[in-house]
């Protein structure tokens, strides 16, 4: 049962409708109704602003020109979906497990105050204060879950309450750094901490984007390679699947679970430093996280924990957002553009529940699959957390 | 970088009233520009790039960190933005950008500003590096950055002279709280709110020795809820006056529910509190002020200085319950405040850990207390930086 399917199952428990699993998925035809499903939603979307009293076509063509029209687009766009990307491809690693990482906004956070700390504190070459920062902030994600990490191994203690209160902490570590022990003092004024002297490489040709770009793809293809070529993603994929029934097959979980989480918060904490180090960042404060981490867990939700999926979504993500940002100096309100944004989404959702389940009237019978096979996946799922 | 640093041009409180009087002049447009240009050249000031061209027309935008309809202070920009819409007509195109926190995306928002072709763009809370970092990528837009900290040829900051303001509503809350202890709810650890604190404190203690004022500060200027637990909080301590810096009038509500006295920021909103409304601080200066800028822009006469332009912020009108007396008194300071008898920060004046700031026989200017690091003794909830 994906994420998704297990929510839209429980939303239609008390209908007469159910969710049959389709016991084959073609990836080309999951593609396509993701696709139909964004596209209804921004039609929906579209009449809703027409019968405002908007032009929506005037709308998505400012939309489109922001992200397609300058290459300064293109390159908002990349700036905004490294982030994302990095998030999402933390909380994608565990959801192959099944394991839920709220917290990759807390992670996020850590290792770009982890980053700052060096970045400010550290004298010596640029390039390796950028190293010394990389891994600082990699170590301080991966230690920012290692407390809900070791809860959720050894004592089986739900991951999503731990991990999500953590960003709350972690948020207010992030203020109290911004005003506080770090803060920018020169004019007492400035609510963020100092300024980091040093940042990443521009690609060439860039105005802004910097190399920070490459690392989401390197560890996206890094992840794809360790779950099709080795033991490794085998075991994570099948404690996904069944953690009961991969312990009895002789998988150390346990152990499995800490590295899993571990990378997960790595990979955050480690897109907090590319943040940090990005032209214009330099410096943390109570805004450092724009919801990286929510946008990064709806990414990886939507994107059903594949990594290139991840990578596409979360660029698709990023241009939507970004187009937002830009529609608001349109004059057109935030609240609409926020409403916008949720209806789209849920378009995308409802297009990834029809390609892995179809509906059908709880009185039919149904052979193969049906309620009992969901009933039968949530009963799995019991069992695991 | 250019930061915070004298230039040579410094305006004493008694320019600060001429340049006044040069703006109400240049808004009738008769000749305030040349006394404001005479008063740069007076002072020797040869590095600004002066002409740029007169202009037919004009775009201005305003970024808001609100919305505009807020009752509160993105409201009173919104109405000075009008004030231009009314005054130039078509000759002055404005635009207003609301709801712009403090994330990365704000640099973006103001570049697409730029790139519409904007000739200034106003900003109504400090955005520092997410608005300077694109000032100074574009030397041909202005920009006017309110409680801005950076100077550059084409950053102009401006604020209000509010620590006066404040130390009037002390007076008052000095007469009216019986036990003498002031609530206060603020966002940062900054000038606006030292000034606040502080102004308040003398002005309450020139009436009652044992006045306190007592903060609790919230990290955000519009957040209804938050304002609302620090402003239960307070009154549940049992304090005898409630302020703040919040951009919108929830805790006036909750004031006038607890039978407190209580007064406002940004704007006469005594339906909040109609029996324990004291008064406001009067924006009404902004209209004036961005009218001005607009027409130096047109008149391509449009510089920079080197400190901030200050508005006059005077009280406002009194809320119906406020005894003739109290407002006599309020109005006696005032009338020596003006005349220079009387200076809010007179030493010998200790911050809130017992240092002494100001010997005996110093003073500060409005343009020092723009600068201010530290409460004053009595104060309690904030501390120095």
């Amino acid at each position: 049962m994906t994420p998704l399917g297990s929510i839209a199952g429980a939303v239609l428990s008390a209908t007469p409708w159910r969710l049959d699993r389709r016991l084959e998925v073609d990836t080309r035809r999951a593609a396509l109704s993701r696709i139909s499903g964004a596209v209804s939603a921004m039609v929906v979307v579209g009449i809703l602003l027409l019968l405002t009293g908007r032009n929506a076509f005037w709308i998505l063509w400012q939309a489109l020109d922001s992200i397609l029209g300058s290459q300064r687009g293109i390159e908002g766009v990349a700036l905004r979906a490294i982030p994302i990307l990095m998030t999402a491809l933390g909380v994608a690693l565990s959801l192959r497990m099944k394991v839920w990482n709220i917290g990759s906004d807390g992670q996020f956070l850590m290792g770009g105050l982890a980053a700052v700390g060096v970045g400010i504190h550290m004298n010596g070459p640029g390039w390796l204060v950028l190293i010394v920062m990389a891994v600082a902030g990699t170590l301080a994600g991966a230690a920012w879950i290692l407390v809900p990490a070791l809860a959720r191994a050894y004592l089986d203690v739900n991951e999503i309450i731990t991990t999500l209160l953590l960003n709350f902490v972690a948020f207010q570590l992030v203020v109290w750094a911004s005003l506080g022990f770090w803060r920018d003092r020169e004019s007492a004024v400035i609510r963020s901490t100092e300024r980091v002297p040093v940042i990443l490489e521009k690609i060439p040709g860039a105005e802004s984007v910097t190399i920070a770009l490459f690392v989401p793809v390197i560890i996206a293809a890094a992840l794809w390679w360790v779950f099709r070529s080795t033991t490794i993603g085998y075991e994570v994929d099948t404690i996904g699947g069944n953690p009961r029934a991969a312990g009895f097959a002789g998988i150390a979980v346990r152990r499995r679970i800490m590295v899993v989480m571990l990378f997960t918060g790595a990979i955050a904490g480690l897109g907090g430093m590319l943040q940090l180090s990005a032209p214009g960042a330099q410096a943390m404060n109570a805004g450092f996280s724009a919801q990286f981490g929510l946008s990064g867990f709806i990414v990886a939700a939507l994107a059903g924990a594949s990594f290139w999926g991840v990578m596409g979504g979360g660029v698709c993500i990023a241009a939507m957002f970004y187009a937002g940002v830009l529609l608001q100096t349109k004059g057109l309100s935030v609240y609409i553009i926020f409403a916008s944004y949720g209806v789209i989404l849920t378009g995308i959702a409802l297009g990834e529940i029809a390609a892995r389940y179809r509906l059908a009237r709880r009185d039919t019978e149904e052979t193969g699959t049906g309620s009992d096979a969901v009933a039968a996946d949530h009963a799995s799922e019991g069992a695991g957390s | 970088m250019t930061t915070q640093k004298n230039r040579g041009l410094f305006l004493p409180p008694s320019a600060m009233v001429s340049r006044r009087e040069a703006l109400k002049m240049g808004a009738l447009g008769i000749g305030g520009l040349a006394v404001g240009g005479s008063l740069l050249a007076a002072c020797g000031d040869d590095d600004e790039d002066v002409s740029s061209g007169a202009k037919d027309k004009i775009k201005a935008n305003w970024v808001y960190i609100g919305p505009p309809d807020d009752n509160g202070w993105s409201q009173e920009h919104d109405r000075g933005r009008k004030a231009v819409v009314a005054h130039f007509g078509d000759r002055v195109e404005t635009g207003f950008t609301p709801d712009i926190g403090f994330d990365s995306s704000t640099s973006q928002v103001f570049q697409q500003l730029v790139d519409d072709g904007n000739d200034i763009i106003f900003s109504n809370t400090e955005y520092s590096q997410l608005l300077t970092d694109v000032a100074d990528a574009n030397p041909e837009t202005k920009f006017c950055e309110i409680n801005g900290h950076y100077y550059s040829d084409n950053v102009l900051p401006f604020y209000l002279a509010h620590e006066t303001t404040a130390y009037l509503l002390g007076v008052a809350a000095g007469h009216l709280a019986e036990n003498g202890r002031i609530g206060y709810i603020g966002a940062f650890p900054t000038a606006t709110t030292f000034n606040d604190v502080n102004g308040m404190l003398l002005g309450a203690r020139s009436v009652n020795p044992d006045a306190t004022v007592e903060t609790v500060l919230v990290s955000t200027f519009f957040d209804p809820q938050k304002a609302a637990q620090a402003a239960n909080a307070l009154l549940d301590t049992g304090v005898g006056f409630l302020f703040g810096v919040m951009d919108e009038p929830t805790f006036l509500q909750l004031s006038e529910e607890a039978g407190v006295w209580t007064g406002y920021w940004n704007l006469d909103f005594r339906s909040a509190a109609p029996t324990k409304y004291v008064n406001n601080f009067d924006l009404s200066e902004f209209g004036t002020f961005y009218i001005e800028q607009c027409q130096r822009v047109l008149d391509g006469t449009w510089v920079s200085q080197d400190d901030v332009w200050l508005l006059d912020t005077p009280l406002g009108a009194w809320g119906p319950n406020v005894p003739q007396d109290v407002q006599d008194a309020v109005a006696a300071e005032a009338a020596r405040i003006d005349s220079g008898e009387l200076n809010v920060y007179e030493g010998p004046l200790y911050d809130n850990e017992g240092t002494l700031r100001l010997a005996e026989g110093e003073t500060l200017s409005s343009l020092d207390a723009y600068a201010i690091t530290y409460p004053v003794e009595g104060v309690s909830g904030v501390s120095a930086v």
